[in-house]
């Protein structure tokens, strides 16, 4: 069973390998991918599996010749190709970076590894990221072991950029969770010196093979208290014991000092322009991953104004974390108000060091500043359990609003055909939408405001009847407020008016008096025929008269409100009016709701989802109904539906109404 | 004697006046004198050891040279320290001090003008050339006076300043001579023709002059090349050059007069009635004020003759000598008393 399986892969493998090396040196995949894809044999064989195998095969032997490296990276990108077409395993690619990066010097690594960054994308897209995230990682660490943290700074830091690109935000794996410190930085120093035979009794000697061995004079007393506080760096927690603080305050106080002291030379402003390039160049390049503590170097690096700035933001950072509130500091970890004083002092004397410290220290010590405040929310993000970064919407929020975007005017105004315009509230939508010609809303008998001259004057005449007894001052026509009226009225309305211009200045109220028996002649000859009416009604009458303007106005109210409350029921559609559209619109209920400006894929929706044209029509209008409730649907309806021709649904609806 | 222990330990702690200190040939000690007449010897190479104690930055030898006053200046050769002060020039080996067993090798007396004059001696300096040695001694009688110090014999003197003199310096190979004095002048003198060749007066200069400080002048070193000038004390500290004579550059230090001042490197370091060391740009430019124990400064040296023991020594009215190893901030201190047993 198994000898043709093998022969015949071993066949495959071997046309495979040959194509591939071809494509290879024509840098040509498609040739690969196409005599893949048509290769035929007679078991039909795992294509894919032969492929993987060939592909390795080749990087096996690429891998030993040095001079090949972009050949390396053709083969990872041919392999990546042939994973998109489904030609390979996923896994293929990642295993052959392994193999390489295990492989290669950690300088011909540097070389490669662009590949794995430029991909990155690649990676984090399916298949790749599920079948080989776990190998990068493997990949990234092992090439991580192999390096030095001091010599391949660079490269070390190009590979955790990249693994904090290839993994998402939330991935928690690399965190620090509970804060510790790395407490394998220890800070090596000579803490005694090989005791000096001889000096004990020095007065006797004045031998000049003394001491020699140091050429610089070295301040050991400074040498000691200075690597000392490295110690207090790495493991902060020293400093909430009582002795260990005295030991660490001291000797703090003393370098500070020493520091302010011994003020450094802002060389870039003083030397000449070609050096300080120079110099910026060489500032890119100083980077130390661990500090040289040769006494012998002490003097030299007091003068060194990065020096000085490390120790100070080295500083800067204990002094917070001590002040900090973090969550897995044990419960004896706190300061003493005195304690607590003495970093804040010390935090201001450093702080101000540091921007002392040339070049360019005030804005290094903002920058420091800067990223120490960043520092703290990321303490408080760890101190409240590391929440996520992509905020949820709260519940409520989740269900899409009935508005979920602001419309503009027009965009409903589109939507129905110009049948419907939305103002954006509702009030002002009903009043826009009381009638669609505002012309004819104008004539309407609503808006006729305007008294007939017979009711108005009615009263006046009644007064102007000596057998009313109404006293004079009692009268309509001497209100001054009647008066007004009265001639506002007569002007429009009554030939009267203009009788008297010939006879200018006769006061008003008696001009009226004319008016109004005129009238009262006109309106009735027999007035005498009136029956005489009693005091008390007529007081009432012209209390009523009197506040006729109020009466008028209110009842003008109260018109409105009723038309309000009308068109507040008449807006919506009730259940019954829907079920009445829907029965009597028929088949025709789709080309209602195209014209209502819903989206074909809906009304699909209504038609497979219920039986028979009335039910879906039903529902659709309800759903339509509800996606908009301050839109006026009655209006709408039943505009659409006289387009359709449906003019008798119009009337039938308006009188279920 | 354990009372006269404590109450000059005492004396010394609260009046001490250091006025000179000189490094050892070997470079291992130093020597300080200080104004009680006491000479004190203190060890560098175990007070900048590793496992320095409080003892190793005590003298380890001191010795008393003047009954009547104290020490005003002292210089080196490379087998003698020389004493001047109130009293005559006394001379020891440096080998006789260091084995804790001084003794005078010689010594000087200036001519006496009467019977009660004891002029003090304020500075004293020693050229040294292949053919002879000659000691310059600035004294209270307002002259400069020269003694060959190969067989002893008075030389000549130099007269011409109106008041007593505060330090002098030798410069182009021992041919001139520069004295500085309270009469507010610095005279260059010609050694050969025995006079004044030149006369510089800071406090007529409107750069430097500082009336209400006065118009003594103290501070007086010529840079290597003799090129450069440098004059303080109640004028403003200031660089002359030396072929013009004219000041190029000034050191503010407002209300401070200057005692003493040295080139090192491309800086200058100057230090006088207040308890800073300042560097200075060659150029005028203040770099450093290092706070320092004594409250006057009288002498700041930087040992030259050993290496291992480069160091910058303050010295003033302290009982401490402070000792920098970097110069920019004071390592620790020598001091006179030792400590509270």
């Amino acid at each position: 069973m198994s000898s043709p399986t093998l022969l015949e892969f071993d066949r495959a493998r071997k046309k495979f390998k040959i194509t591939l090396e071809k494509s290879l040196s024509n840098n040509d995949v498609e040739n690969l991918l196409g005599y893949v894809e048509g290769y035929k044999d007679e078991i039909g064989l795992e294509k894919r599996t032969v492929l993987d195998q060939v592909f390795r095969d080749i990087l096996c032997q690429l891998i030993t010749n040095i001079s090949e490296s972009s050949k390396l990276k053709t083969v990872i990108t041919f392999a990546i190709l042939a994973v998109k077409q489904d030609m390979c395993s996923p896994s293929t690619p990642f295993l052959m970076m392994a193999d390489i990066f295990d492989m290669l010097t950690i300088k011909r690594c540097e070389e490669i590894f662009d590949l794995v960054e430029d991909n990155v994308t690649t990676w984090k897209s399916e298949p790749f990221y599920e079948s080989g995230k776990n190998y990068l990682l493997r990949m990234c660490n092992d090439l991580i072991r192999r390096l030095s943290k001091s010599q391949n700074t660079v490269f070390c830091g190009r590979i955790q950029l990249f693994l904090s690109r290839l993994f998402p935000l939330s991935e928690k794996s690399a965190l620090n969770l509970a804060s510790q410190f790395n407490m394998e930085n220890v800070t090596i120093y000579t803490k005694q010196k090989k005791s000096n035979s001889g000096e004990t009794n020095e007065v006797m000697e004045v031998d000049d093979t003394g001491d020699q061995s140091s050429a610089v004079p070295i301040d050991y007393h400074l040498y000691k208290k200075f690597w000392a506080l490295q110690d207090f760096f790495r493991r902060p927690t020293q400093c909430y014991d009582k002795s260990q603080w005295e030991t660490f305050s001291l000797n703090a106080s003393d370098v500070m000092s020493i520091f302010s002291s011994y003020k450094l030379d802002d060389l870039s402003s003083t030397q000449k322009k070609v050096i300080t390039s120079q110099q910026s160049h060489q500032h890119a390049q100083n980077f130390f991953a661990k500090y040289l503590t040769s006494e012998k170097l002490l003097n030299l690096q007091l003068n060194d104004s990065n020096f000085r700035r490390y120790v100070l933001v080295q500083f800067l950072i204990i002094f917070q974390y001590l002040k900090a509130t973090v969550k897995f500091k044990a419960q004896t970890h706190t300061l003493t108000e005195e304690q607590s004083e003495w970093i804040k002092d010390a935090q201001e004397k450093v702080t101000k060091l540091l921007s002392e410290t040339p070049p360019h220290g005030e804005q290094f010590c903002n920058s420091v500043k800067h990223i120490l405040d960043r520092e703290e929310h990321w303490n408080n993000w760890k101190n409240d359990s590391c929440p996520n970064f992509i905020k949820e919407k709260p519940k409520d929020q989740l269900k899409p609003k009935a508005k979920p975007k602001r419309k503009r005017i027009g965009d409903d105004l589109m939507a129905t055909n110009g049948k419907s315009l939305k103002l954006g509230n509702p009030e002002l939508t009903r009043l826009w939408n009381l009638n669609p010609d505002n012309m004819e809303a104008a004539k309407a008998e609503s808006r006729v405001f305007l008294p007939k001259l017979d009711d108005f004057f009615a009263n006046a005449i009644e007064q102007a009847d000596p057998e009313a007894m109404v006293e004079e001052q009692y009268k309509d026509i001497n209100q001054q407020n009647f008066q007004w009226k009265a001639y506002r009225l007569l002007a429009r309305s009554s030939p009267h008016f203009f009788v008297h211009t010939n006879t200018p200045g006769l006061p008003i109220n008696v001009h009226l008096k004319d008016i109004v028996d005129k009238m009262a002649k006109e309106i009735n000859p027999h007035h005498q025929t009136v029956e005489p009416k009693t005091e008390i009604a007529e007081q009432k009458t012209e209390m009523a008269v009197g506040d006729e303007d109020d009466i008028k106005e209110d009842h003008e109210e109260d018109e409105m409100r009723n038309e309000n409350d009308d068109s507040n029921v008449q807006q919506q559609m009730s259940s019954s009016q829907i079920r009445l559209i829907a029965e009597n619109v028929g088949s025709k209920w789709i080309a209602l709701g195209e014209k209502l400006g819903l989206p074909p894929d809906d009304l699909t929706y209504f038609k497979d989802s219920f039986d028979g044209a009335t039910e879906s029509a039903i529902n659709m209008l309800t759903v339509w109904q509800e996606e908009d409730t301050e839109r006026d649907s009655i209006g709408t309806i039943k505009e659409t539906l006289i387009e359709l021709g449906l003019g008798k649904l119009v009337e039938l609806l308006s009188s279920s109404s | 004697m354990h009372l006269k222990e404590s109450r000059q330990a005492c004396l010394y702690m609260l009046h001490n006046v250091v006025y000179d200190t000189k490094f050892s040939p070997c470079g291992k000690y130093l020597a300080a004198a200080n104004k009680f007449g006491d000479i004190a010897l203190f060890s560098l190479t175990a007070a900048l050891s590793p496992d320095a104690s409080d003892e190793s930055k005590c003298p380890i030898f001191s010795f008393h040279v003047y009954d009547q006053g104290g020490i005003y200046s002292l210089c080196s050769t490379d087998i003698f320290l020389i004493c001047a002060g109130e009293g005559d020039i006394q001379a020891y080996k440096w080998s006789d001090i260091i084995a804790k067993n001084p003794k005078v090798a010689w010594s000087l007396s200036i001519p006496k003008k009467g019977v009660f004059s004891h002029a003090e001696i304020n500075s004293c300096v020693i050229h040294q050339d292949s053919s002879s040695m000659v000691l310059y001694a600035g004294a209270g009688d307002h002259l400069v006076h020269s003694w060959d110090i190969e067989n002893g014999s008075y030389l000549n003197s130099f007269s011409g300043h109106t008041d007593y003199i505060h330090s002098i310096v030798t410069k182009d190979d021992g041919k001139n001579l520069i004295s500085a004095s309270e009469d507010g002048t610095a005279v260059i003198w010609d050694v050969r023709l025995k006079e004044a060749a030149q006369v510089v007066k800071p406090f007529e200069n409107e750069k430097c002059a500082r009336p209400h400080i006065g118009k003594w002048l103290k501070c007086l070193t010529v840079d290597e090349d003799n090129y450069w000038l440098l004059l303080g004390g109640g004028p403003t500290l200031a660089t002359w050059h030396l072929k013009t004579l004219t000041p190029t550059a000034t050191y503010e230090t407002p209300g401070v007069a200057q005692h003493v001042a040295l080139f090192h490197e491309d800086k200058i370091l100057s230090a006088g009635s207040s308890n800073h060391l300042n560097h200075w740009s060659i150029a005028g430019e203040h770099k450093m004020a290092v706070p320092v124990n004594p409250s006057s400064i009288f002498s700041i040296d930087i040992n030259h003759n050993s290496k291992s023991n480069k160091v910058l020594t303050v010295a003033g009215s302290s009982d401490k000598i402070d000792v920098c190893s970097n110069f920019g901030y004071t390592a620790f201190s020598l001091t006179f008393v030792p400590p509270l047993s």
